[in-house]
């Protein structure tokens, strides 16, 4: 079946049928016996999830994936990742610096482990700052954050209401 | 032997039956509630969960097993039961049940399985020896 869909070809595969153990045994046989390069997996029940990760195989569509968007969609209403990374445990945020945060280093906004300034966007032009990069109001920024942090990265940018 | 049956469907039965009447200490491992009572009511020890899962496995006592038996119906869980069962539980013989003889190729080490059986193969290679009339 594989074979007459291309597979000795193809060069991604994606396994999203409703059965965990078929889309595994489907996407390790495209990946270690017909070699191909990228696959990922559909996971429906968490309790396997852990088979994913021994077998190296990236899962989407989990619920743990979904549990963490509805998470955010309850609780970081206008913070929306732009994309999330692994199992969402990570993700990238981009925000405008409010006015109050001018003329502090960027070095003042990462916290270790959680969250990290990575780009800045201004006037059109997009740059890697250095900790010690000045922050001006109205700077696009681009953020990666745990996910556990968003929280916190919300309530730096928004502590002018406070 | 310490023996851990995972699938109490037809061939799961009566291979936990076989196996308690020769003496050795036999649990199975059954999704279907229904399934478990009655494989309890027959006397045979059962656990009631997904033997793909690590919990269940080790809820049949997967740790201390020295053989399992991953009988379901369905290929694809006796891939994962046995692998699961090999690299996380170090279970000595992991024997599977092949449903499909087109997935026999799929049964190998890789998946942690020691050995593999095919009803329907074997059935046919029967037939297939036996000099037409």
């Amino acid at each position: 079946m594989l074979e007459e869909a291309g597979i000795a070809h193809a060069e991604a595969f994606i396994a999203l049928s409703p059965s965990d153990s078929a889309n595994i045994v489907a996407t390790r046989t495209a990946r270690d016996f017909y070699r191909v390069p990228r696959v990922f997996s559909r996971l429906c029940d968490p309790a396997r999830a852990p088979i994913y990760t021994e077998l190296g195989i990236a899962a989407v569509g989990s619920v743990q994936t979904n549990v963490n968007h509805v998470h955010h969609l309850l609780h970081h209403r206008g913070l929306e990742p732009e994309l999330t990374f692994g199992n969402g445990e990570t993700m990238l945020v981009r925000s405008f610096v409010p006015g109050y945060l001018g003329g502090r280093r960027v070095a003042e906004l990462n916290v270790p482990g959680e969250i990290q300034v990575v780009e800045i966007s201004r006037a059109g032009h997009s740059s890697l700052p250095e900790g010690t990069s000045m922050l001006q109001p109205d700077d696009f920024v681009s953020f990666i954050v745990a996910s556990g942090s968003l929280g916190r990265l919300r309530s730096f940018l928004d502590a002018t209401r406070h | 032997m310490r023996i851990l049956v995972a699938g109490g469907g037809t061939i799961g039965l009566q291979a936990a039956q076989r196996l308690s009447a020769d003496g050795h200490d036999v649990t199975i491992i059954e999704l279907s509630t229904a399934r478990a009572l009655r494989l309890r009511q027959l006397g045979l020890r059962t656990v009631r969960g997904d033997a793909a899962v690590l919990p269940a496995l080790e809820a049949a006592g997967a740790l201390r097993a020295e053989v399992l038996a991953a009988c379901t119906g369905m290929d694809e869980e006796n891939l994962l039961i046995s692998f699961v069962s090999k690299r996380h539980f170090a279970i000595g013989r992991v024997a599977a049940l092949v449903n499909n003889p087109e997935n026999a190729w799929l049964f190998d080490k890789s998946w942690g399985v020691d050995a593999a059986l095919s009803p329907t193969a074997a059935l046919l290679s029967l037939i297939e020896q036996e000099p037409s009339p």
